[in-house]
């Protein structure tokens, strides 16, 4: 019985207690072929896969993280989201008229967050992407990722040891709590880091923490941030709207008022400041009249936590809601009507991680041994480090498990055709640097010969998990199930349920079963430079994983971190790529596009930033209509 | 009656702090509640953050002292603060109740109004078009699942007709129009209860020998039906009433998730995908006692209808 199952029999078992303890209270879910790979131990050319050794077996040591050469800012081109027909309206557009208040605009989303005013808390997150707080660096479409933004210009030290910035002058608090100066800035960012402030539960503290010291103010408008370890990331990964943003607010606040109060209120720098911020129910933003970069063209927002898709649609058709985050197989629907999209020109890749292929044996940075529960060699899928022939049988497997699905016809009946189909996960088609040699077919006959190839004639059991609480993972999942059940033969089960439930296993590396996920480093646009694959490493261990490790993986992930040039990072991921192409740890489905829907009766235009996870931004760019 | 009240009242006691206990300990043992802080994107979290979370949250403590510590300060209004925004328990629990109650103690009041008249005219008018009627409204009120009804309604009545909107609770303290769907998908199904319970009563009434008696004396059906039959066939609906209420109000997450009314319901699905366990705690705590204060009313209502139990 596998841990998961034990969990949520567990579960079961504890509410049944609970039921039981109440009664007693109340009783007294294509494309063209290509070969494949056919030959053990090496990996094969039939499909184009650059051969590459099998994983390392012996432990790895502890890398050396200092880094030695200078560097320059890394600079990445953003591609555009493939542009996909949407119907055109007939000459009569059938748009609701508008029931909201004129100069509020109301977007229906499905899911309004805590979002406390103070980064220990969890705070800082959603209030950037929607207009209540700014980080320190945001993204513009453009060649340029990462541009100033409280951050007015800064200096990478030439030894990599710090970055000296200077933060924006004259920028003012909301509700008159005064200037912004370099000790709100350090004093922000230390509070969200796990290394200065233990007790962080902000989203990003173990994102800080690896990367930077603790922050100083060295005069009122510069602050010095040194390096525990240089991340050519280090702009975006927690500092950029552009990837999971920490906002600024107010030492004055805290120091005045204290933690509660920040918590129920957000004082930071936007062009909204809050007026309520309810979780699970609405935040309403009122425009601030004098905001140091942009004031907005409308008066209010107010985001409304409609968790039914199917009422948020209702809600648009009504008139009720101005813009919505609506289904993808739905906006079709509504363009033909006239309403019009938008979105952070960013895509979420769904891809297939093969749980339990925990390769390291040893942490890559401390060396300790690691417990790899999830290292179930009885499943096809998964593969023994230490026998060359079972990698080659789960290499097999793995490989026509993944070309055992129609990725195109898998968009078109979950989407609408608007997601675009997807090789291998991490490396997306629609990016400049893709090649055309890590394509994964379609191709049932190959499959069904891999299959035989790797000793399973007739097939096997496979479940494959698909969080309920995300329902294209949950529908991609039943899909994809079928898929395999009607052309492979296999005896699939889809575990469903809410994703809260399944990640202790993932977490703790104890899950041996497929699951659908973008698993972190999936998005769309991501640069190609960037290290990639953090999650499949043992970097995560404590943290969140695709249940995979891969030495290959950790090796080039610690290599692409040190290394200044961005052309040799390029290089090393796409040696990933080959890797991740050839040992099929990941497979893709499709790649959705983060989009928006509004009522051009009321929205003239919504220009967002891009984001690669935040699926709203920059309301202060919404240009109302006339 | 002194010996039965104490009864009932340790009884309610142990009840309330063995249900707690098996909801603290299940929150605690199923799952680790610090990997609430393990984010997708993230390097992990460091053993140092991780000592430090778990003394800050008790959590080092065997899962017995946990709940005793989290039980004394509840017994002083402290039901500690949510592991995810860290805001007092009482404090969120006090923001979304308002709005539970509100919808829990409309669909009762509807329920009631419903299922009990059409009960009685289903009993008195036994066989006729009205008992059918009432037979088929029992069987479709308690079949239907509340998800489908929800969002077929909002289909006609906001999309179509637009005669009503779509979700949320609107603006003000009581926004009618915004409580006519999900009251009427909430109560559906218990004024079908309600129906039949009050036509099986009605029935039994009606066949009853003071009821023959009160015929054969020449008093007229509507007397009958109304003063003798129906306050007698009232007892039975009267006393699941409460218990009822107390189903709508701890029981109405899926009317709330589908009309977006944020209510304790969805706070409570919510902190247990989150593992939330403070938060799990403290809403237990207050459904529990809820029930247990509602059956102790229903046991005191019996008591005093019915001498009998006092003895028992």
């Amino acid at each position: 019985m596998s841990p998961l199952l034990s969990r949520r029999q567990r579960l079961l078992a504890g509410f049944g207690g609970l039921a039981i303890a109440l009664f007693a209270v109340s009783c007294g879910g294509g494309e063209a072929p290509t070969a494949v790979p056919t030959r053990a131990p090496q990996p094969t050319a039939t499909t184009a896969v650059r051969p590459t050794s099998p994983p390392a077996t012996q432990p790895t040591a502890a890398p050396t993280l200092a880094a030695a050469q200078p560097t320059a800012t890394p600079a990445a081109a953003l591609p555009a989201v493939p542009t996909v027909a949407l119907p055109t309206p007939a000459k009569t557009v059938d748009l609701p008229t508008p029931k909201t208040a004129p100069g509020t605009v109301t977007v229906a989303v499905g899911d309004v967050a805590p979002n406390p005013g103070i980064n220990r808390s969890q705070g800082g997150e959603g209030d950037v992407y929607w207009g209540a707080s700014e980080s320190m660096f945001k993204t513009r479409t453009g060649p340029v990722f990462g541009e100033p933004w409280l951050a007015k210009s800064w200096t990478v030290a030439t030894d990599l040891s710090k970055v000296t910035i200077k933060v924006q002058e004259g920028v003012q608090f909301h509700k008159g709590y005064g200037e912004m100066t370099a000790t709100d800035v350090a004093w922000s960012i230390n509070d969200a880091n796990a290394r200065t402030n233990p007790q962080s539960i902000h989203a990003q503290a173990g994102d800080l923490s690896p990367v930077f010291q603790e922050w100083k103010a060295i005069d009122k408008y510069t602050v010095d941030a040194p390096f525990v370890t240089f991340d050519p990331r280090w702009q975006t990964n927690g500092l950029s709207d552009g990837w999971q943003p920490t906002a600024v607010f107010s030492k004055k606040v805290y120091d005045d008022k204290g933690a509660d109060f920040m918590r129920d209120n957000i004082i930071a720098t936007g062009p909204f400041e809050v007026r309520e911020w309810t979780a699970d129910k609405r935040a309403i933003l009122d425009a601030v009249k004098a905001h140091w970069r942009q004031v907005p063209k409308i008066q209010t927002i107010q985001y409304l936590e409609i968790p039914d898709s199917a009422i948020r649609l209702a809600g648009m058709q009504t008139g009720e809601f101005d813009a919505g985050a609506i289904e993808l197989k739905d906006i079709k629907g509504l363009a033909a009507k006239g309403f019009k999209t938008t979105g952070t020109s960013s895509g979420s890749e769904v891809n297939i991680a093969f749980a339990g292929n925990l390769w390291e044996k040893n942490h890559a940075v401390t060396g300790a041994p690691l417990a790899r529960a999830g290292l179930d060699t009885s499943k096809p899928w998964i593969g023994d480090p230490d026998n060359a022939d079972s990698m080659e049988r789960a290499r097999k497997v793995r490989w026509a498990l993944a070309m055992g699905y129609n990725r195109a016809q898998l968009s078109e009946a979950l989407t609408a055709g608007l997601a675009w189909p997807t090789g291998i996960g991490y490396f997306n088609p629609n990016m400049p640097q893709y090649q055309k040699k890590w394509d994964v077919p379609y191709d049932v006959a190959a499959a069904k010969q891999l299959l035989k190839d790797a000793g399973y004639p007739t097939g096997f059991e496979i479940e494959i998990f698909g969080q309920s609480d995300t329902q294209i993972r949950a529908e991609t999942a039943e899909a994809v199930a079928g898929y395999w059940q009607a052309q492979l033969g296999l005896k699939v089960k889809v575990q469903s349920f809410a994703y809260r439930v399944f990640r202790p296993s993932i977490v703790n590396r104890e899950a041996k079963i497929p699951f659908v996920n973008s698993c972190d480093d999936g998005r769309f646009p991501r640069p190609w430079d960037w290290p990639v694959a953090t999650t499949m490493t043992s970097l995560t261990r404590g943290g969140f994983s695709c249940a995979v490790e891969s030495p290959f993986i950790v090796q080039s992930w610690l290599k692409a971190s040190k290394e200044s040039d961005i052309q040799k990072r390029v290089e090393i991921n796409n040696q990933v790529a080959d890797y991740m192409h050839n040992w099929m740890l990941s497979p893709g489905t499709f790649t959705i596009p983060v989009l928006i829907v509004f009522n051009s009766k009321k929205i003239e235009s919504w220009d967002m930033r891009p984001s690669l996870s935040g699926p709203i931004t920059s309301p202060e760019n919404i240009v109302p209509a006339k | 009656m002194r010996t039965f009240l104490t009864r009932r009242l340790i009884s309610s006691i142990l009840s309330l702090a063995g249900a707690t206990f098996i909801v603290f300990a299940i929150s605690v043992g199923a799952d680790d509640p610090l990997l609430l802080y393990a984010k997708p994107g993230g390097y992990g979290v460091a053993p140092e953050q991780i000592q430090a979370l778990k003394e800050k949250l008790g959590l080092d403590k065997p899962v017995v002292v946990q709940w005793a510590l989290w039980l004394g300060r509840a017994t002083k209004g402290d039901l500690g603060r949510s592991i995810f925004d860290e805001r007092p328990v009482s404090k969120k629990i006090g923001e979304r109740i308002g709005v539970t109650l509100k919808l829990g103690i409309s669909a009762w009041i509807f329920a009631t109004l419903i299922g009990v008249p059409i009960g009685v005219l289903a009993a008195v008018r036994r066989g006729s078009i009205w008992d059918y009627v009432g037979r088929f409204f029992a069987l479709f009120g308690q079949a239907i699942p509340n998800f489908w009804l929800g969002i077929v309604l909002v289909l006609i009545f906001a999309v179509r007709l637009d005669w009503l909107p779509s979700s949320t609770v609107g603006e003000g303290f009581y926004s009618p129009r915004h409580y006519v769907l999900p009251v009427f998908v909430l109560s559906i199904s218990t004024a079908a209860g309600y129906l039949r319970i009050t036509r099986s009563a009605m029935l039994d009434v009606l066949d009853s020998e003071f009821v023959k008696l009160a015929r054969s004396k020449g008093v007229g059906q509507t007397l009958i039906v109304w003063k003798h039959a129906f306050r007698n066939a009232l007892i039975p609906p009267l006393t699941v009433s409460a218990v009822l209420l107390t189903g709508f109000i701890t029981g109405s997450v899926v009317t709330e998730t589908v009309f977006a009314m944020p209510g304790i319901g969805s706070l409570a699905v919510n902190s247990v995908q989150n593992n939330d366990f403070p938060l799990v705690a403290g809403i237990t705590l207050m459904f529990v006692s809820l029930w247990v204060v509602m059956n102790f009313l229903v046991d005191l209502a019996y008591a005093y209808v019915d001498p009998r139990i006092r003895l028992t």
